[in-house]
C-alpha cells in the first residue's frame, strides 16, 4: 500500500468545481485499486457555499443545486425556506427561467446565515452580500472555489482546529 | 422499507456515516461511475446517512454492504461500500441509479 498527498486536485463531483491543495490523499493498494480520500468533507462542502455565494458572478443553476444539497434539503423544501413556489426552483434549477437580482441575493442570505458556522476559516459578514454588486459575465477563468488546509486557533475557545481556508478568489 | 437482516449494520452505517470526521473514501471505479450517472458526493452521503443495507456480501475479504435509499431529487439510488466502524471510515465501491 503507498499512501500520496496531492499537490493539486480538481473535483466536479460536489456538483460545482473546486480545487484542492496538499489535502487529498491517495492510496494505491498491493493489487492497483486505487482509493481517494477527501478529509473533512463536510467542512469542505461548508466552505464552498460560502465561497461561492460571496463570489459577485450570478448564480447558476449548478450553484443553486449545490447549495441545496449542502443543506439537505429537497427542492420543496429550499422552495419553502425561500419562500418562492417549488415550480419556481425547479425553472431555476433546470436553466428554464434565470435567477432575477433580489432572488439573488436572497437566497445569498439566506445560506451563508445557515452554514457559516461550519466554515469558521471563511470571513462573513452579512453586509458582504448586502453591498454586492452582482456580475454576470466571468472575467477569468480561474475556478472560484480553490481551498487548502489550515489549523486555527479559536478565539472565543482557544481552541485549534483545522479547516478549509481560500486558496485564492477569482471573480 | 429496511431489510430486518441488516438492521444491526444500518445501525451501523448511520452511526459512521453522521460521525463528525467520518472519512469517505472513493474508488476510481466509483468515482468514474458517479462522474457518467450524473451522482454528485452529497447525492452519497444522503443515500449513506438516510438509506439502508439490502445485502452484504464478501468481496475479496472484505464485507461489502448494498446502501439503498433515495437522493434529495428523490432518485432511487443503491450504493456499494465497505464500512470500518474502528476508524470512522467508509471506502465507496460503486454506485448507480436504481430504475
Amino acid at each position: 500500500m503507498t499512501i500520496n498527498i496531492l499537490e493539486e486536485y480538481e473535483d466536479t463531483l460536489f456538483g460545482i468545481p473546486v480545487v484542492l491543495h496538499n489535502a487529498v490523499c491517495v492510496e494505491t493498494s498491493d493489487d492497483g485499486e486505487r482509493f481517494t480520500t477527501i478529509p473533512d468533507e463536510d467542512g469542505l462542502v461548508a466552505a464552498m457555499v460560502m465561497v461561492r455565494a460571496l463570489n459577485p458572478l450570478k448564480l447558476s443553476s449548478a450553484d443553486l443545486k449545490f447549495f441545496r444539497k449542502a443543506l439537505g434539503l429537497k427542492a420543496k423544501e429550499f422552495a419553502e425556506a425561500l419562500d418562492v413556489d417549488p415550480a419556481t426552483v425547479s425553472r431555476w434549477e433546470n436553466d428554464a427561467q434565470g435567477v432575477g437580482g433580489y432572488c439573488d441575493k436572497m437566497i445569498r442570505h439566506y445560506v451563508c446565515g445557515e452554514i457559516h458556522k461550519r466554515a469558521p476559516a471563511i470571513d462573513f459578514d452579512p453586509q458582504m452580500i448586502t453591498s454586492m454588486r452582482v456580475v454576470g459575465i466571468r472575467t477569468s477563468n480561474e475556478p472560484i472555489c480553490v481551498f487548502e488546509r489550515v489549523r486555527l486557533k479559536m478565539a472565543e475557545t482557544r481552541v485549534k482546529l483545522d479547516a478549509w481556508d481560500t486558496r485564492e478568489v477569482a471573480a | 422499507m429496511a431489510n430486518p437482516a441488516h438492521h444491526d449494520e444500518g445501525r451501523r452505517l448511520r452511526k459512521i456515516a453522521t460521525a463528525p470526521g467520518v472519512l469517505i473514501s472513493y474508488t476510481d471505479h466509483a468515482l468514474e461511475r458517479m462522474a457518467e450517472r450524473g451522482i454528485s458526493r452529497l447525492d452519497v452521503r444522503h443515500v449513506l446517512k438516510t438509506g439502508f443495507v439490502a445485502r452484504v456480501e464478501m468481496n475479496k475479504g472484505e464485507e461489502t454492504w448494498n446502501v439503498r435509499g433515495t437522493d434529495l431529487d428523490e432518485r432511487d439510488l443503491e450504493i456499494v461500500i465497505v464500512a470500518y466502524d474502528e476508524v470512522i471510515r467508509i471506502k465507496v465501491i460503486s454506485a448507480w441509479e436504481r430504475r
